[in-house]
């Protein structure tokens, strides 16, 4: 009986439709692809591809969940990616130089960089009650910013061999582990949201923020927390992204949190807070990066991507609207 | 032509797995205050969102002036004279009274799109007049009072032509003089003819308003009469479906320690030089009009705001209550007026919101042990008889006493000594309101003490040890159970008397 609630709790509501959704993009891309000439869509090989993509989202589409479920917005990780990427680069070299080894010392630097820069946006948020569209916004530009002065605007190139391990090195020689990362994480923040009081505030200050404070929730607390969990993992994935490229470039993950909001909202997670799952992300992960690799291949190229993801966010969120629509009439 | 303006006939309504209305009926006369009662859930909802329109009827036939009528859309409903004034009103704040007003609808300058604003100006101020309210129609909703907005939504109504004017709740957030205002009001559009149907929880009001007064209950029709005609026991009994033996089932309880003592309370423009005490075993009433500081002192003592000077002992020891979390460490629980917003997270489940002010109590090292929440929500449900299908039910979806009850069960899983409730009956009905009083009871013979903030004379005085009265943001009576009745309340509370309180 409870493991069924457990389940229940773990799981999100709408999860059907997605799934359908999914299933759906594999079987049209193959059946196109097979016309095209090309089989082979629906693969392993295919599917471990489309994660390794994906990975590098997901790692900030968890930490996005639980700022979006706290009530709040962040759109400042693409510039967190690019500033932890190209910092942990440049430390990567310096130690090379300095020591003639790599230390991978640097990757810890890196998150410690996005880890700082979420105190320090979670504070101004927290403390004086700005709405944290406007805070993040701002650090959106001003850490773009800052990542192209401290280089100059060029890449940090070449970078220690080593340095390429968590981007592109292989796990058992077939599971990259980038992938094997992103499971940890996603892993961690599902134990986060449904195992800890700190979990269990963030939904409560997103459902209902004066409820909370006055059942004795620490509001400021939880939300300072979301903050440097979503910069953490957004700094995380810029040295990941760092590492893959084998080169730190400030230019990097422009736009990147549409596509992260995007999964999120896609995998029904209300922008007003209070309620969302997970599960959800990563169901709208698996849409949104099925279908760019389909669309790839297919050969229809980033402008069509573009305007393809634009009608998916759409229909998410009218299937939404019309389930809710369902339900209330069976009410 | 028949003298029935609005006749309902056997309406019917089925929703997935309940019969909401079963065959019910009402008639409303032409000039006629009709107020409708019963318990929440009786049906009166959805007997109304069917005349307004918003909900369709299964079967039934609804008459307006002799006419049958096909009630299709809630603008429908308008166009055919029907207005609705809900709880929550419809009004948009920034926009002026007149907007407000001819929202939808506003003025054109003749053959062009744009609005003619003198004109609009104009016939609002005419309508405002029609009832009695002294403003600039240019001002904003938000500047105005309560009171005033109602006042708003009636010339509304009015403007639109309405026949049929159904107030739901009109009374639950206004002060007693601007009830008194209101009802003026609807004695003018009485004479008027125009047919009024009045939804209220308080059943004074009926026999204060009222011409006839139809009871529902269970989605059934229980009976109409002329309120001369009933007793308030009747009604009651007609409501619950029995006998209500007692509507405060006060016990009396030696008065123990002193749990909770405030002195010099003082917030600037809210509350001056607050001073009293709460023993073990007793309950004390906070009283007073809307707006004379009472829930302010309840959230101050919560730690919700901050005070300007002034000091708190619990158990007679000074304790410093900057927040909320340190009120809930000295044993202090809110049972704040507004469920909805302050008490509960709505869309989180019963299981949740009962355990959100203790997490600790669930948690094994960093992690929480959810079986043993389960196990806490599901004995604080069978305890207080919250009525759900489970402890997965979202609070939304539970009836105002049920909600007060997880609200309860939330401030005991945390050991709380001291409660405060404020308005605990309000939106309420009548059987789940003693049960509430019951369980007030059962806390005080384990030793908790209890405050309670009312503007419901009669319960203050049903439930009470003492009663201490503020006007104005000053404590300026105190009276025991056996001296206090109503009009000495009122006296204090008006400022027409005032007492040193000790």
């Amino acid at each position: 009986m409870w493991l069924n609630q457990s389940i229940k709790t773990l799981f999100y509501r709408s999860w059907v439709p997605l799934t359908i959704t999914l299933i759906l993009e594999f079987v049209i891309f193959e059946i196109i692809g097979r016309n095209q000439g090309q089989p082979g869509f629906a693969s392993l090989s295919t599917i471990i591809l489309i994660l390794n993509q994906l990975s590098i989202f997901g790692i900030m589409a968890v930490g996005m969940t639980f700022v979006i479920m706290s009530g709040g917005i962040d759109l400042s990780i693409g510039s967190i990616g690019a500033t932890a990427g190209v910092i942990s680069a440049m430390l990567a070299v310096r130690f090379v130089s300095i020591s003639g080894h790599f230390v991978p010392l640097s990757f810890l630097a890196g998150i410690m960089i996005g880890i700082f820069i979420g105190v320090i946006m979670g504070s101004i948020i927290t403390l004086w009650d700005i709405p944290p569209f406007i805070v993040t916004l701002a650090f959106m530009s001003l850490l773009r910013g800052l990542a192209n002065i401290i280089t100059n605007g060029k890449p940090v190139s070449p970078v220690p061999e080593e340095f390429l391990v968590i981007g592109r090195g292989m796990w058992f020689q077939f599971i990259p582990v980038s992938i094997v990362i992103f499971g940890l994480i996603f892993l961690s923040g599902l134990i986060i949201l449904h195992y800890t009081p700190v979990g269990r505030h963030t939904l409560a200050v997103g459902g209902n923020e004066e409820s909370a404070r006055l059942s004795g929730v620490t509001v400021k607390r939880t939300k300072l927390f979301v903050y440097v969990l979503c910069s953490a993992f957004a700094a995380l994935a810029g040295v990941i992204l760092a590492s893959r490229m084998g080169s730190g470039s400030p230019k990097v993950g422009i736009g990147d949190e549409l596509a992260v909001i995007a999964s999120v909202v896609i995998g029904g997670t209300s922008l007003s807070g209070g309620k969302g799952s997970l599960w959800g992300t990563w169901l709208g992960l698996c849409v949104v990066f099925t279908l760019n690799s389909g669309l790839n291949w297919i050969g229809i190229e980033t402008f069509g991507q573009q305007v393809t993801l634009g009608i998916v966010i759409l229909s998410a969120v009218l299937m939404d609207k019309l389930q809710g629509k369902l339900k209330e009439q069976q009410e | 032509m028949s003298d029935l303006l609005l006749e309902m006939r056997d309406i019917t309504k089925r929703f997935p797995g309940v019969l909401a209305l079963d065959k019910v009926k009402l008639e409303v006369r032409y000039g006629e205050v009709h107020c409708l009662v019963g318990e929440n859930g009786a049906g009166k909802s959805t007997l109304m969102k069917i005349l307004a329109g918003a909900v369709p009827m299964d079967s039934g036939q609804i008459l307006l002036e002799g006419q049958p009528i096909q009630i299709t859309s809630p603008y429908h409903a308008q166009q055919l004279g029907i207005s609705m004034i809900y709880q929550e009103f419809n009004l948009i704040p920034y926009l002026s009274v007149a907007e407000n007003i001819f929202l939808g609808r506003e003025p054109r300058i003749p053959k062009t799109p744009f609005i003619n604003w003198k004109q609009m100006y104009a016939e609002a101020q005419e309508v405002l007049e029609r009832v009695g309210l002294k403003l600039d129609v240019r001002l904003p909703v938000a500047e105005l009072s309560i009171a005033q907005q109602q006042m708003v939504e009636i010339a509304k109504a009015l403007s639109v032509q309405a026949k049929i004017i159904v107030m739901d709740e009109p009374s639950a957030t206004l002060t007693d003089h601007e009830l008194k205002t209101l009802f003026e009001l609807i004695k003018v559009l009485r004479r008027q003819d125009i047919g009024i149907i009045y939804i209220s929880h308080r059943l004074e009001e009926l026999y204060e308003i009222g011409n006839r007064v139809t009871v529902m209950r269970d989605g059934q029709y229980v009976g109409t009469h002329n309120v001369c005609d009933v007793s308030r026991e009747d009604v009651i009994k007609m409501m619950v479906g029995r006998e209500l033996t007692d509507e405060y089932p006060k016990v009396f309880l030696p008065r123990g320690n002193e749990r909770l003592r405030v002195e010099g309370l003082t917030r600037k423009g809210a509350f001056y030089d607050i001073n009293f005490s709460v023993h073990c075993g007793e309950i004390v009433g906070l009283t007073g009009l809307v707006g004379a500081g009472r829930t302010e002192v309840a959230r101050a003592i919560f730690g919700a705001d901050p005070i300007d000077a002034g000091r708190i002992y619990v158990d007679g020891q000074e304790v410093k209550i900057g927040s909320p979390q340190e009120a809930i460490k000295n044993g202090i629980g809110l049972l704040t007026e507004d469920r909805k917003n302050q008490g509960l997270v709505l869309g989180m489940t019963i299981r949740e919101n009962t355990t959100l002010a203790n997490l600790k109590e669930i948690t094994k090292g960093i992690f929480l042990n959810l079986t043993k929440e389960r196990q806490v929500a599901e004995n604080y449900v069978h305890d207080l008889q919250i009525r759900t299908p489970s402890i997965e039910q979202i609070a939304q979806n539970l009836s105002g006493g049920n909600q007060q009850k997880v609200v309860l069960a939330k401030w005991l899983f945390t050991q709380s000594r001291i409660l405060i409730f404020d308005e605990p009956t309000r939106g309420i009905d009548v059987g789940a309101k003693s049960e509430i009083f019951k369980l007030m009871n059962r806390l005080l013979e384990e030793g908790v003490a209890i405050l309670m903030i009312s503007s419901e004379l009669p319960e203050v005085l049903g439930m009470c040890d003492r009663i201490l009265v503020m006007h104005e943001g000053h404590l300026v009576g105190e009276l025991s159970r056996d001296e206090a009745t109503q009009e000495k309340i009122m006296q204090f509370a008006t400022g027409y008397k005032k007492q040193n309180v000790a």
